[in-house]
């Protein structure tokens, strides 16, 4: 189904909200969903992967400094973190300036969302991070900017250990991975081209994700009061004028 | 200094009145429309641009049914207006909008629509909020007749006579609108579609244009319908007449937190009039021609308002104190201290309004004195749109969060939400029509379902927390343990160079009147002759008194603030 930005943005954040997810960070999953389905991924799934998980699949995170700076981690070291929480999370981190250049890994649950979060941190600060993913087995580098997020592929032996699918790894500069063999999966051609569309024609959605995500968002409605019925526009009229 | 586009120069010495002044829910429920207001903006760019908009196809039957488009056509893109009239039961017709079925149903086409728009169109815009649309539609809308002027003119030009002016001004409209819908609702285009095009740039710019093209709609309807009635005898509606109908509206409660979450742009309609009033209160000396103008603006005025009429007994109270006020305005221009050559004329009289006027009566001055140097609002105008991307930075402390509030929202700080009658009540969204509602919170149900409207209080919840923090704590560690923070500190931030950003009142305390909040919004759409039916919902008048499609080549096609019954309306110089 075809859905504006603003109706895609509004249907995300109330879904949330009637998940019992704190207004912000409501807002946050749902600028995160409408940056993932501009670019032809399916954020609409992934809000409604994490909202169903959200909280009791999902470990809390937490905050720790160490002699680098600080970094993100989870409670419960065998349980991924929530995307709702951890994202916002990742890009709060990388504007206090304190992650530590080597970087640090933390399990989340859908990371895309995390991607989301930390390239519209980078877009809205204007500055330069790298995230690596994993995308249907394949580990990804998202090199975000202020512009773009370029997507390249890394093989799966460069990478540092065998990673939990879950695993993220956030860096504030360069990470060295220039032995790899690199791919573009979106480069920044190909981004521009599907943000344009996007703002053009509107986003196609998964029915059955929207349908899912429409009906957290029916918990945030109220039945009216009789005195509302009563005083509201037009209230107690036919035409009269 | 600000340069004219007659090159003289103003300094501005007048401070803006501040925010705690200007932003409060009384002073903003007493707001009238001036040149800034965004139906004047578009029709001086139809004029300046020499856009042609008329009628480019009519396909009615014999009883006024069927389908019409108008078109806007300027110098880079043409819009259409396609417009349907339907047939409609008198039982149906409520202004409600949980109606499913009205008079008349519109869209705002980008562009010009060919036979398939037409036909796709003609299947999804009767539905309204349940067909669904494309990017190629930017406003949605509906409009139910005025039974009593509706009938009443089709008839008179029927029977080859004019309609009667007094209900015609009594009325002010054959059709009232009960929603105008944009960005991106029901799949209708996204703002950022558009908002880079010169022409809607400004704030609601595709909605006016659609109301303008809308109006245009119900006299040619009325006319068609009494011609295809007695060809014979019919006699097409005076032109004086025709442009005192403008088209009503009837707005309820789902307008009123637009102006709370969209607040960068609550401050820069502000920012806009404010600066406006500053310069014109920073006007060295009036000369004889501005005296003049504001002599005949204010003569018009004092017809607008004798002509306004209402049921509502508040509102009818203020309406008779403001006709006292105006009184004393003129008499203030009539004192002799006041001639040519007074130092800061504008100033004196502004400060005297406010020792001795109401706030009605203060802010028509207001209004009074800008749209007499309307000049001075060219360059405004242009800034009345917002970027609404908020930042978040983590990165600050709790030390100076604290101290954002405390000079920020100081007035919040000092509501004690401890009393009920603060808490008195909740926004929400209704299950019936997915509109917002006010309730009461010890009262109804679903108040754990609250909009974030509450902006007062959520300040307080957060100088508490903040306070029990370490005060070189960021931003970043102190949201991770209180995301429920996360939406109130980007606000705050948001709006760090926004000082009119903020309502300035507690929208959920016993006192709060939503009404205000939609006065003061409907003020700066330039409506007129606000109608209140209760203190959650009112009627209104757009357009009237504008010009005529065939008008708007007119010089005088901007002077139409506060417009007054035809036969007594005149003029004013500029």
């Amino acid at each position: 189904m075809r859905q504006s930005l603003s109706e895609l943005y509004s249907t995300v954040r109330k879904a949330a909200v009637g998940r019992g997810v704190p207004h912000g960070i409501a807002e946050d999953l749902a600028d995160a969903v409408c940056w993932l389905n501009s670019l032809s991924f399916d954020g609409v799934t992934c809000a409604v992967d994490c909202l169903a998980h959200w909280p009791s699949d999902t470990s809390a995170v937490r905050l720790l400094r160490d002699e680098n700076g600080l970094i993100l981690e989870t409670e419960n070291a065998d349980t991924a973190a929530s995307a709702l929480f951890a994202g916002p999370a990742l890009g709060d981190l990388l504007q206090t300036g304190a992650v530590p250049n080597c970087g640090f890994s933390v399990s989340v649950d859908v990371p895309l969302l995390a991607l989301a979060a930390v390239a519209q941190t980078c877009a809205r600060l204007k500055r330069r991070a790298w995230l690596m993913i994993h995308l249907q087995g394949q580990a990804v580098i998202a090199d975000c900017n202020e512009e773009t997020c370029q997507l390249i592929t890394v093989t799966p032996q460069l990478t540092i250990t065998a990673p939990p699918a879950t695993e993220v790894t956030l860096w504030p500069s360069h990470p060295d991975q220039s032995s790899g063999d690199i791919g573009a999966l979106i480069n920044q051609e190909e981004f521009s081209r599907r943000r344009n569309r996007a703002l053009t024609k509107g986003l196609e959605v998964c029915d059955g994700s929207l349908e899912q995500l429409e009906a957290w968002a029916a918990l945030t409605l109220v039945p009216e009061s009789d005195r509302s019925r009563e005083t509201g526009a037009g209230a107690g009229l036919l035409d009269n004028d | 200094m600000v340069q004219n586009e007659t090159q003289s120069l103003v300094n501005v010495t007048v401070p803006l009145r501040p925010p705690a002044t200007v932003a409060s829910l009384a002073r903003m429920g007493s707001s009238f429309p001036s040149c800034l207001s965004f139906m004047r903006s578009l029709v001086r760019r139809l004029h300046s641009e020499a856009w042609s908009v008329g009628p480019s196809c009519i396909e009615l039957d014999d009883q006024g049914y069927g389908y019409m488009v108008y078109t806007a056509r300027g110098p880079e893109r043409n819009y259409s207006l396609v417009g349907f009239s339907n047939v409609l039961d008198d039982d149906q017709r409520t202004d409600r909008v949980i109606a499913t079925a009205w008079d008349a149903s519109f869209v705002l086409f980008d562009g010009e629509p060919g036979c398939k728009d037409i036909d796709r169109l003609r299947n999804s815009v009767p539905k309204q909020e349940a067909g669904r649309f494309e990017a190629t539609e930017l406003v949605l809308a509906r409009a139910n007749r005025s039974m009593r002027l509706f009938e009443h003119v089709c008839e008179s030009l029927a029977h080859g006579r004019q309609p009667d002016t007094k209900l015609i001004s009594e009325i002010g409209y054959l059709m009232r609108t009960t929603a105008v819908y944009g960005n991106g609702k029901f799949g209708v285009a996204d703002r950022s579609r558009i908002e880079t095009r010169a022409e809607l740039a400004g704030p609601f710019q595709a909605e006016m244009l659609t109301l303008y093209m809308i109006r245009m709609f119900t006299t040619d309807l009325v006319e068609h319908i009494a011609r295809r009635r007695s060809p014979e005898r019919y006699v097409p509606l005076d032109r004086s007449l025709k442009r005192h109908l403008g088209i009503g509206n009837a707005t309820g409660l789902g307008m009123a937190p637009f102006l709370v979450t969209h607040p960068r742009l609550l401050n820069n309609w502000l920012m806009a009039k404010e600066t406006a009033l500053a310069r014109v209160r920073s006007v060295a000396d009036a000369t004889p021609n501005k005296l003049a103008r504001l002599h005949g603006l204010l003569g018009r005025a004092r017809q607008h308002v004798g002509e306004w009429s209402v049921d509502d007994k508040r509102q009818s109270d203020r309406i008779d104190q403001l006709v006292c006020d105006l009184e004393k305005v003129a008499t203030w221009l009539g004192e002799e201290e006041f001639q040519v050559g007074t130092d800061k004329p504008w100033n004196c009289v502004y400060e005297k309004s406010v020792q001795s006027l109401s706030l009605e009566g203060q802010e028509l001055l207001v209004s009074l004195l800008i749209e007499t140097y309307p000049e001075f609002c060219q360059d405004l105008v242009h800034k009345m749109a917002a970027d609404e991307t908020y930042k978040l930075d983590a990165s600050n402390t709790m030390e100076q969060m604290i101290k954002r509030l405390e000079n920020q929202y100081d007035w919040a700080l000092n509501i004690d939400f401890g009393s009920k009658s603060q808490t008195h009540h909740f926004w929400y969204v209704s299950e019936n029509k997915l509109e917002p509602r006010f309730g009461l919170r010890y009262e109804e149900t679903g108040a754990g379902h609250e909009m974030p409207l509450a902006v007062a209080r959520d300040i307080n919840l957060l100088y508490q927390d903040l306070q029990s923090c370490p005060p070189n704590q960021q931003l970043a560690e102190f949201l991770l343990t209180r995301p429920q923070h996360r939406q109130i500190v980007r606000r705050v931030q948001a709006l760090d160079d926004y000082p009119y950003g903020e309502i300035r009142a507690n929208l959920i305390g016993a006192e709060c009147l939503p009404l205000d909040i939609l006065r003061f919004k409907l003020a700066f759409f330039g409506a007129a002759k606000f109608d209140p039916k209760s203190d959650l919902w009112t009627r209104i008048t757009l357009y009237q008194g504008a010009p005529l499609y065939d008008e708007l080549s007119k010089d005088d096609s901007d002077d139409w603030w506060l417009p007054v019954s035809p036969g007594l309306a005149g003029c004013v110089s500029h």
